[in-house]
């Protein structure tokens, strides 16, 4: 598959798994969101900013600015508790989701 | 997202901008390195950069938009979507938005009145620093009698933490304008500080003076803004021309500015002068007296060094001031003490009444709410936060309460407007209603406060939900809590409109008590007028007498006139009040001294008045000015003084007003009660003398009421007044009225108050059986399936019919206990509003509750037998 189509909904949900390990910069969360994906899903600015501003109202996110690794300024985001919470939800509902949807394919 | 968070974004609005940029310049920086690292050609990276971030104002544009509260954008969405649900479902809508508008309306007229009279300021600069003042006993701290003027010369002279103080008393003024005819018009004496008192002064010519307060200097009147305008077309060189009032021709020398009308509406003010009498005679309490304090000055200061001078002239007179203090209030108290407990009890009904509808309104929200669960699952599963679901469904409520309110604030005129017409005329400062801008503040806030309120509970029950598992199943177990919290909702309502209507059957009794007792006089057929004799005429020697006897003469040979008599007061409206000794007691102190209302009286006035003689004789015109000074008393009297009947009253004499050598006055006769005061008191000690005899202290003011008892048909009201222009046509006639509106009007307060009660009370049943039907209809339709599945299984309808009337029957009677349960705790509050009726009055009790019973009962009922129809096979497979 090229580039897939990322519900806004999805991109939250990935942005909040990718924050799970450790708190992250935008461009360091494309970045790995596209590694992990094995390129398959490029975070483009323009939807990725949106979606962190967005977490960020909802409260799901934190953000501070701190030192990159080249010694530049950086926002960085960061889970929150109530993110956390968001994101454990969200994951089960996926896989609720999909093995639903597997089982249709494989049984229909 | 958190307070603290909206409060930082909200303050670092400029510099998050600054941040976002600088945020986004560092992504595209990492970016073109990244490029760079994979060897792209430096213009190639930065390209490619741009190319890949899209348009960068753009991006910043649309997280500058996520940034923006959001919650203003969701709000104008959330207003559009709402209106568009009701536009969808417009019987809700319309049921819920006409209770609002009906309750919203009522409410705010109700306030508008008790905002009028109780609330607003007084129309005088600074008004909350005007204090009245009074004497009172000092055993009786309710005690309070207008000043001598002895004592506020004194005070007056004495006191520093007042600017000013002033006495005044209302006068009759009987205006004879150049041509036209002579007219009555309201008017008040005032002395040298008044307008210093009100801070208002005339805005044409210079008042009094200092020597406008001297004998013989003194013909000089102000006059009121309206009286100008329309008795001399506002002629601008009006000062210094005289008019004819009371017999006199003062000067103008002051025009009032417009609407000022203080006191007791007046169009006149003369000066007030004291008599050598009134200087010295400490007991004269006749003086109503206003004060406003100097800058800087507390009351409590105020009251304490009144308290201090008026001490100090108890020590120099204790034989006239022992046992007397002196009291002061806020002057606005005052103005409406006697309206505040029917107004207040107003407000409260309707605040119930506003309670009842906001819950009613809630339960038709809980139930349309469980409806829409679909709709709200889905925008969970959308991503919508449990705060926003919140959000939007508050904002339904108040767009609901918003229209409401509009409607209702345009009710509100209308309501206002009838209650005005509908109270009574002697309302105090019913001619200052209207709507202002406290009240559109109170309307705003009670919709604002009605919309959070019903619309809270329901908001916070549907956004609990889980959104998946709602999408899945029918939610079964969220029900029970919901039906609890319906079920509670209508026992409150049950339970306000015990109070209600329990306060109303009691009003409606009081004042059918009141409408019952007996007057102990007939006014069928009598006409009755009031004459103020201007004093310059008549106070002299008996001019008085000679006026009332030949009008009575007049009248008595007049067509259509059975008897005729003068009075100085009508029973029913009070009269002046003296200090009285018996003959057996002559020394009595002055200040301990009982007091009795006096009263003046021609002959046949017993005859005329319908009243009973019920021992002795009645006065005849053998009693003058030179025969043996006698008098009448009333039963109150005898069964004060002498215990042992009206017959050991005869022959006794009696002294009203103390003079030396002491006027021993015999009694003749005694005559039954008559209702005095509003006809609600008991009735006070009464002596009646001749007018002829009647003492000089009241020939200040020389006044006479006239009665007359005409034939059937006979129109009283021109013949009295053809009389007394026969004898003066210059004498106007005041308040020329039958004796039944006399007594009409007396009630009109307690009328009015029952009647808008009564109106509350059947409001507020009807919404409480709205309610009881509405929890139980969705109580049977929540609770099919299971009465589904006990028809099939073999239960009889009736039985299926029982057991939904029981959930009814369990509401009703929570509510009816917590109901009678307040009105025990609320029956003091509503005792001072009673007459001869106690606040538990069984019948009144019995009454509610079995009305409330068994509207309760057929309320329940029709719902319930729903659940008997019920078709088991449709019911089971609405699964």
């Amino acid at each position: 598959m090229q580039k897939n189509e990322l519900l806004q909904g999805t991109l939250d949900m990935l942005i909040l798994k990718v924050l799970q390990r450790e708190p992250m910069h935008g461009f360091g969360i494309a970045e790995k969101i596209m590694r992990l994906s094995e390129e398959s899903l490029k975070v483009g600015e323009g939807s990725l900013y949106p979606a962190l501003y967005r977490l960020a109202e909802r409260g799901w996110i934190d953000s501070e600015w701190g030192q990159s690794e080249n010694n530049r300024r950086a926002k960085y985001y960061r889970l929150t508790a109530t993110g956390k919470r968001q994101l454990a939800q969200e994951a089960a509902s996926w896989d609720d989701m999909c093995s639903a949807i597997a089982r249709v394919m494989k049984l229909a | 997202m958190n307070i603290a968070a909206l409060i930082r974004k909200l303050r670092r609005r400029r510099s998050l901008d600054q941040e976002m940029e600088q945020e986004l310049r560092d992504h595209l920086e990492l970016r073109i390195q990244k490029n760079l690292e994979t060897g792209m050609a430096p213009d190639d990276a930065r390209l490619a950069a741009l190319r890949s971030f899209g348009a960068m104002e753009s991006v910043r544009e649309e997280c500058r938009e996520i940034q923006r509260a959001m919650w203003i954008e969701q709000a104008a969405r959330d207003i559009q979507f709402a209106v568009r649900m009701f536009w969808r479902s417009p019987g809700f809508a319309l049921v819920a938005i006409l209770t609002l508008a009906l309750a919203i309306g009522a409410t705010t007229a109700v306030f508008t009145v008790a905002d009028g009279v109780l609330l607003k300021p007084l129309p005088w600069p600074a008004s909350h620093r005007v204090m009245s003042l009074w004497e009172g006993r000092e055993n009786d701290p309710k005690s309070q009698t207008p000043m001598a003027p002895a004592q506020f010369i004194d005070l007056a002279s004495s006191v520093k933490t007042f600017k000013a103080l002033a006495g005044w008393n209302a006068i009759g003024i009987n205006f004879v304008p150049k041509n036209g005819a002579p007219q009555r018009l309201p008017g008040a004496a005032v002395t040298s500080d008044f307008f210093k008192v009100v801070e208002t002064y005339p805005i044409l010519g210079t008042g009094f003076t200092d020597e406008n307060f001297r004998v013989g200097k003194d013909s000089v009147v102000v006059i009121g803004h309206s009286t100008w305008r329309d008795q001399f077309a506002g002629a601008s060189n009006i000062i210094g021309q005289t008019v004819h009032i009371n017999g006199h021709a003062p000067t103008i020398v002051g025009v009032m500015p417009p609407g000022f009308r203080t006191p007791a509406k007046s169009q006149f003010w003369t000066p007030r002068l004291f008599s050598e009498q009134e200087k010295e005679d400490r007991n004269y309490k006749a003086l109503p007296v206003l004060g406003r304090l100097a800058d800087g000055v507390t009351q409590a200061q105020a009251t304490s060094e009144l308290a201090t001078v008026y001490a100090g002239l108890r020590a120099q007179y204790p034989e006239w001031l022992g046992g007397w203090n002196v009291r002061m209030h806020p002057a606005l108290e005052d103005a409406a003490k006697l309206a505040r407990p029917a107004l207040l009890v107003l407000m409260a009904a309707v605040l119930t009444a506003l309670t009842m509808a906001c819950v009613n309104i809630a339960n038709l929200l809980l139930a349309r709410g469980s409806r829409r669960m679909g709709e709200l699952s889905v925008r969970a599963a959308l991503g919508a936060s449990r705060a926003r679901i919140l959000r939007q469904l508050l904002c339904e409520s108040l767009v609901l309460a918003l229209i409401g309110g509009i409607l209702g604030v345009v009710l509100a005129k209308l309501l206002l407007a009838m209650l005005l017409a509908a109270a009574p005329a002697n309302l105090p400062r019913i001619d200052d209603v209207r709507m202002n801008w406290r009240t559109l503040v109170f309307a705003i806030s009670i919709c604002v406060g009605a919309g959070l309120f019903f619309g809270l509970a329901p908001a916070w029950r549907l956004s609990q939900r889980n959104p998946a598992r709602e999408l899945r199943d029918s939610g079964q177990r969220s029900t029970a809590h919901v039906g609890l919290l319906r079920r509670g909702l209508a026992a409150f309502q049950v339970a306000a409109s015990v109070v209600v209507m329990l306060a109303t059957i009691l009003l409606i009794r009081s004042f059918d008590r009141l409408l019952r007792q007996d007057l102990g006089f007939n006014p069928d057929n009598l006409m009755t007028a009031r004459i103020e004799l201007p004093a310059a005429k008549y106070g002299e020697g008996n001019r008085r007498e000679i006026f009332a006897e030949q009008t009575l003469r007049e009248l008595r040979a007049s067509a259509g006139v059975e008897t005729a008599a003068a009075m100085t007061y009508l029973p029913v409206q009070g009269g002046a009040r003296f200090i009285m000794r018996l003959e057996s007691e002559p020394d009595v102190k002055v200040s301990e001294a009982p007091a009795v209302t006096y009263q003046g009286a021609s002959d046949e006035f017993i005859r005329t008045m319908g009243m009973q003689l019920i021992a002795g004789r009645d006065l005849s015109t053998k009693d003058n000015a030179d025969s043996m000074r006698v008098c009448l008393v009333n039963e109150a009297f005898v069964r004060r003084y002498f215990p042992a009947g009206p017959a050991s009253a005869i022959g006794k004499r009696l002294e009203v007003g103390f003079s030396e050598p002491p006027r021993w006055t015999e009694i003749v006769g005694v005559v039954r009660d008559t209702r005095n005061l509003a006809l609600e008191a008991e009735p006070d000690e009464e002596v009646f003398a001749p007018l002829a005899q009647q003492d000089d202290f009241l020939r200040g003011n020389p006044a006479l009421t006239f009665v007359i008892r005409t034939r059937a048909g006979v129109n009283g009201a021109d013949v009295l007044q053809r009389a007394v222009w026969r004898i003066d046509k210059e004498q106007p006639l005041h308040l020329l009225r039958p004796m039944k509106d006399v007594i009409t009007d007396a009630r009109a307060q307690r009328r009015f108050t029952w009647i808008v009660m009564a109106v509350f009370g059947a409001a507020a049943g009807a919404l409480a059986a709205l309610g009881l039907f509405g929890v139980m209809s969705a109580d049977v339709a929540a609770r099919t399936r299971e009465f589904g599945v006990r028809l099939a299984l073999g239960a009889r309808p009736d039985e299926v019919i029982r057991l939904a009337l029981r959930s009814g029957i369990w509401t009703l009677g929570v509510g009816l206990g917590s109901g009678m349960l307040a009105s025990v705790f609320g029956a003091r509050f509503i005792r001072s509003m009673l007459y001869h009726t106690e606040a538990f009055d069984s019948v009144a009790w019995a009454t509610v509750c079995g009305g409330l019973i068994i509207v309760g009962l057929v309320a329940s009922y029709c719902p319930a037998r729903r659940a008997g129809r019920i078709d088991p096979i449709v019911a089971l497979r609405q699964e």
